[in-house]
């Protein structure tokens, strides 16, 4: 195994607290994060479970999962009702062969599946100027990479250590 | 009205071309003074606001934005600071800051090639520039020594002295893309101001791949570093000043710039000699605003000539996925470029231009794209990782000839401080749409040669702007068609001299910073040799 | 009288100079005494910034004032070049120059004084010969009142200068004398990495336990197995001192950086390791930096960040709030040093954790305000600084260090932060200075009031005992 392998996985699986980027406000402050999840623990669970479905991965950082699901909420009207409607969809065969496929009728679950996946994925919820930031370095495609590519603005050795193939 | 600064030299803006022109008085002896319209930002500050910005693929948000300086933005959406006349927008991207619009590119660093100089001579198309490249070549030089620039010397350029600085070591991505070119493209290490050995004081590159929107480490020079060798070479920068009105005297001479401070206070500043290097389409701006009785169609502009000509390099781009893992996204973010169309006697029929490959990270862009094809669960990130390692990004650099229609003139609107905006009409031309015809035909071949699939182009009739603006303030022989003589001096005014990108006549066919900074340096001993003389 | 005088001395000069002159020494002897100048570093001092090698000019900022370094190479006019061999030793092993004055200690020849009549003559051979001529005056050194009075030093040499430092140690190997011989002699380690005592004189009871040199910390190089490096094998040691790193223990910055560009590293392998043997049977002593506490210093930390509690902030924000250290860390460092200052998997950009540079404080300190700048054959390693420096394009202020410095300690280092503003300060001025010029000149003054006061005294007596003669 090449030392880039081990290296950047290792690093990456040291993360303790989430790693989470700026968000406006007070949204995921620490206080608010635990009283947060005391008292809305059943719908952070529809949205761990509907998340697992759509990105098949299970066992999310919870403080990384808190700040998403807020930052949805802020930005996406109804987000909790749409995430029950979307839950259904995705028990009934919303896609086959990992492309998601919804009729005229469920539409918004579509554009809700969506906007969840570029929460994960892209750490950004949101569009346009209610777009919010909410991790960088954790997301999912970074870490879907993370053995052959450092996140922009973070470093790979010495120069000309980008030479070797990955 | 505060009317306490004064120096020898005033300068207006404080990009890279306006600071190293200062810098050089400075060091020669003289008092100078710099006026900035923006802030001074930190760079950990723009390193931050990357990292914190849901926008990453646009590089001006990191900047901070003010409506005292404004510039235009494009998210979340576009501010509309400049209005656009024309069949195609002018979407133009700069900085209004301490170091300028260099903060956030990738540091290339060309020279024309010698024909650049006399296409009209060449090839009975554009226009040919007071001066020719040899004249030009030692500027060159010392604009490469000052910040460190390394490259292929297979350019067409001819050097009187090997580069400053060793090029960067190419990526593998890099190496695999010029093998499966070969023979018949030839892909070529770009010329850049990025340190490949500690320079200057400064890191070597560290791969961080962030070189747009801004370097983490300054291992790639940058307006920021020539504002800030300025400083130390003792001139007086003072930021958050906005000049709205040049003055000057009966005879024409240049007497005082005004300027507003962020809380709308004016201030008027006197000198001896003044330069004007607030970018093309600013500097342009502001010699309209200060039109006089004596002056009704703007300072410096008897010719007409101001703001027109306008010029930048348009862009089409096609990406597609390589048909094997290359993995775009470690090292520099622009390192190499096919520059085998950029000259030849087809110049006289349609645009030449260069081709450049990207090496930025393609990940987010890839798994946007998937997203919306709908593709989720297990198969998502796979689908992510081949992807993100085949996918190849190509854009061009046509030459555009100059136009006069194609200009910068005063809007209708105005912005915070009550000055009118920069209002631009911009028209692309055959020559340039038949470039793009070979263009796309070039593309085309490249993306059989490494079998892609995935082959989009971008829409037709469509184009980019590469932020190359130049033009707008022409230096020529004549002064019934052009505003600054070969020095850059405005042929109205004999104090006033103009920098910057705006003094070039064409665009040629490669990114402009260089001969900018090198027309600058020599300027600045041009004004150097005038003072001397009394 | 005064002509004949002048041109008398200048017959005498030239007499002696010709003598000199006219050995003509043989290659080899002036090879090895390059050899021996490169082992004693008499470029790191002698030779100025950017300047002409052995020509002077350094200014040197030492605890009583600042310290000009002298020309020597053979200019007859600015240099050593009329110096005898025996001058040459005086000066490199007496401390004593041409003229007869003392020397300040700040030429390291209580170090010195172990050297060989043989090796000093190669290396007078090397200063006459192998080094280029150059005419050019340097300042002269001038200390504050009453450090310029040089016979002082006569006294302290009395005190402190053993002409034969190196007793007898014929049960020892070969490999360890010739180690003892470069560590104590020609490469002077002491001379940074020994504590001083209250009159500037290196402390033997402590020998090479560690102390401040400048804003740096010269670390405590005896085997003691926490505080110092008892837990490096010799082999460790010879890769520090021809790389100046040794990957999850400890890297070269400051002095120790210059020293193993210009001197260590150019050394033969046997004799790297002959000092690293030597060095490792030096009597362990348990001192540790103040502050630093007696953990083992080289395997503390681990990775981990604090983007959690930037959560929610801007960069402003994050710079006005209570996690200021982690906004500056994450803002100017993680780009290199990684996210969770774990480094680059390469190990060219180091880890901060299982790094002795963040245990402490002090070269903590020095290396975000100075940055780092080694080159060997391994490559230039650089490291910008954060300070004044006209190449710090981030400047941090005291605040932003500290805040950054204890953020590092308790999160990669120590794990406790010990780091304070003044701390930053003194750091930025060039380190802790010395009591001994203020106390020397209360002193001082205090005897001359003293005799004043005496003075008066015996004067008033007389007044009031009336007119009597």
């Amino acid at each position: 195994m090449t030392p880039t392998v081990i290296g950047r996985r290792r690093a990456l699986r040291f993360v303790g607290a989430a790693m989470l980027s700026g968000v406006a406000g007070s949204l995921l402050s620490a206080t608010r994060t635990r009283t947060f999840a005391q008292a809305d623990g059943a719908a952070l669970a529809v949205f761990t479970q509907v998340s697992g479905v759509l990105t098949g991965k299970s066992g999310f950082d919870l403080a990384l999962a808190m700040g998403l699901y807020q930052a949805l909420r802020q930005t996406t009207p109804d987000f909790d009702a749409g995430l029950v409607a979307l839950k259904v969809s995705l028990a009934q065969g919303a896609g086959a062969d990992g492309v998601l496929a919804f009729d005229d009728e469920h539409k918004p679950q579509g554009a809700l599946a969506q906007a969840i996946l570029q929460a994960w994925y892209l750490g950004v919820a949101g569009k346009g100027a209610k777009a919010l930031c909410v991790a960088y370095i954790e997301t999912l495609s970074n870490r879907a990479v993370a053995a052959e590519l450092v996140p922009p603005s973070y470093s790979y050795g010495a120069c000309g250590s980008w030479q070797a193939r990955p | 009205m505060n009317n306490t600064l004064s120096a020898d030299i005033v300068v207006i803006g404080a990009g890279i071309c306006g600071a190293l022109l200062a810098r050089r008085l400075a060091l020669a002896g003289h008092s100078v003074l710099m006026l900035e319209s923006g802030p001074r930002v930190k760079r950990a500050e723009l390193v931050e606001r990357y990292r914190h910005s849901p926008f990453k693929s646009d590089f001006m948000a990191p900047y901070p934005y003010s409506e005292k300086a404004p510039h235009p933005t494009f998210t979340p959406e576009p501010n509309g600071y400049i209005e656009q006349a024309g069949p195609h927008p002018f979407a133009a991207q700069y900085i209004r800051m301490l170091g300028g619009t260099s903060w956030h590119w990738a540091a290339q660093m060309w020279r024309y090639l010698p024909s650049d100089f006399q296409t009209h001579t060449l090839y009975g198309v554009g226009k040919d520039w007071p001066l020719g490249y040899d004249e030009l070549e030692p500027y060159y030089y010392e604009a490469e020594a000052i910040t460190g620039v390394g490259g292929s010397p297979d350019t067409g350029s001819p050097r009187a002295k090997p580069f400053p600085m060793e090029r960067v070591p190419a990526s593998w991505f890099q190496q695999r893309v010029t093998e499966r070119l070969a023979p018949q493209f030839k892909v070529i290490d770009d010329c850049t101001a990025r340190n490949s050995r500690s320079f200057d004081g400064r890191p070597v590159c560290c791969g961080n791949n962030n070189c747009m929107p801004v370097c983490p480490i300054d291992a790639q020079y940058h307006g920021g570093i020539a504002a800030a060798s300025a400083e130390q070479a003792g001139v007086q920068v003072v930021c958050e000043a906005v000049v709205y009105r040049i003055e000057h005297d009966a005879q024409g001479r240049i007497t005082a710039v005004h300027y507003y401070d962020w809380n709308k206070t004016s201030h008027r500043v006197t000198g001896k000699t003044f330069v004007l290097a607030a970018n093309a389409i600013e500097s342009a701006r502001l010699l309209l605003m200060s039109a006089s009785s004596a002056y009704p169609t703007g300072l410096a502009n008897r010719s007409d000539m101001v703001g027109r000509n306008l010029c930048d390099h348009p862009a089409i781009g096609v990406t597609f996925d390589m048909d094997e893992p290359v993995w775009p996204g470690r090292g520099p973010v622009s390192p190499c470029s096919i520059g085998q169309f950029r000259d030849g006697g087809f110049r006289s029929e349609h645009a030449p231009f260069r081709i450049d490959i990207s090496n930025a990270s393609q990940v987010a862009a890839v798994t946007k794209e998937l997203i919306g094809e709908g593709v989720y669960g297990v198969k998502l990130e796979g689908a992510i990782r081949d992807r993100a390692s085949r996918r190849v990004s190509i854009k061009n650099a046509l030459e555009q000839l100059p136009d006069p229609d194609n200009r910068v003139t005063l809007g209708a609107g105005k912005d915070a401080l009550g000055l009118p905006v920069p209002r631009i009409f911009w028209n692309i031309d055959d020559y340039v749409l038949k470039g793009t015809e070979q263009t796309r035909r070039r593309y085309d071949e490249i993306a059989a040669q490494l079998g892609a699939t995935n082959i989009k182009h971008s829409k037709p009739g469509k184009f980019g702007n590469r932020q190359h603006i130049t033009g707008t303030l022409s230096m020529g022989a004549d002064p019934a068609n052009s505003v600054t003589d070969p020095f850059g001096r405005a042929h109205d005014h004999p104090n006033l001299y103009m920098a910057g990108t705006g003094v070039m006549p064409t665009v040629g066919t490669v990114n402009v910073t260089l001969t900018a900074v090198a027309l600058a340096l020599r300027t600045a001993d041009r004004i150097a040799q005038e003072l001397s003389h009394g | 009288m005064k002509t004949c005088f002048v041109f008398l001395r200048a017959l005498v000069l030239l007499a002696c100079s010709s003598a000199a002159y006219s050995q003509g020494f043989d290659a080899v002897t002036v090879a090895r005494g390059q050899y021996l100048a490169t082992a004693s570093d008499c470029i790191a001092c002698h030779t100025a910034h950017k300047g002409v090698p052995m020509a002077g000019g350094l200014v040197m900022a030492s605890p009583v004032g600042d310290i000009v370094s002298t020309n020597i190479t053979p200019s007859r006019e600015h240099g050593i070049g009329n110096y005898t061999e025996q001058q040459f030793s005086d000066a490199l092993r007496k401390g004593v120059r041409a003229d007869g004055q003392p020397l300040y200690p700040a030429m390291p020849y209580v170090s010195y004084a172990a050297m060989t009549d043989a090796d000093v003559h190669a290396l007078y051979a090397y200063f006459m010969q192998g080094v280029p001529a150059v005419d050019k005056a340097v300042p002269p050194t001038e200390l504050p009142f009453p450090m310029n009075v040089r016979a002082s030093m006569k006294l302290w040499n009395a005190l402190f200068l053993d002409e034969s430092p190196l007793k007898p140690a014929p049960e020892r190997s070969p490999q360890w004398l010739r180690g003892r011989y470069l560590a104590e002699g020609a490469a002077h380690c002491g001379t940074c990495h020994t504590p001083r005592g209250f009159l500037m004189q290196e402390k033997k009871e402590l020998n090479m336990a560690g102390a401040q040199v400048g804003p740096w910390y010269a670390p405590n190089i005896t085997p003691d197995g926490a505080t110092g490096i008892g837990g490096w094998s010799e082999a460790e040691l010879v890769q520090y001192l021809r790389g100046g790193r040794v990957e999850g223990k400890a890297q070269a910055a400051g002095s120790m950086a210059e020293a193993i560009t210009h001197s260590f590293s150019q050394l033969d392998e046997a004799d790297l390791q002959a000092i690293a043997h030597y060095v490792k049977t030096l009597p362990a002593i348990e001192k540790a930096e103040d502050g630093a506490g007696k953990a083992e210093r080289f395997g503390q930390g681990k990775p981990g960040n604090a983007l959690g509690e930037l959560r929610g902030k801007g960069y402003q924000e994050g710079m006005q709030g209570a996690y200021l250290g982690a906004q500056v860390y994450s803002a100017n460092c993680a780009a290199c040093h990684g996210v969770n200052g774990e480094g680059t998997p390469d190990g060219y950009y180091p880890s901060l954790f299982h790094n002795s540079a963040t245990f402490g404080k002090t070269n903590l300190i020095a290396s975000i305000l100075y940055g780092v700048d080694r080159k060997t054959g391994d490559g230039h390693v650089f490291m910008p600084p954060f300070g004044d420096q006209p190449n710090a394009v981030n400047h941090l202020s005291d605040d932003e260090v500290a805040a950054l410095a204890n953020y590092v300690q308790v999160r990669f280092g120590g794990g406790a932060p010990t780091v304070k503003v003044e701390d930053v300060a003194e750091s930025r001025a060039g380190g802790p200075q010395s009591h001994l010029l203020p106390l020397a000149r209360i002193g001082m003054g205090a005897a001359v009031l003293g005799l004043i006061a005496l003075l008066a005294f015996v004067l008033l007596r007389r007044r009031a005992r009336g007119g009597r003669p």
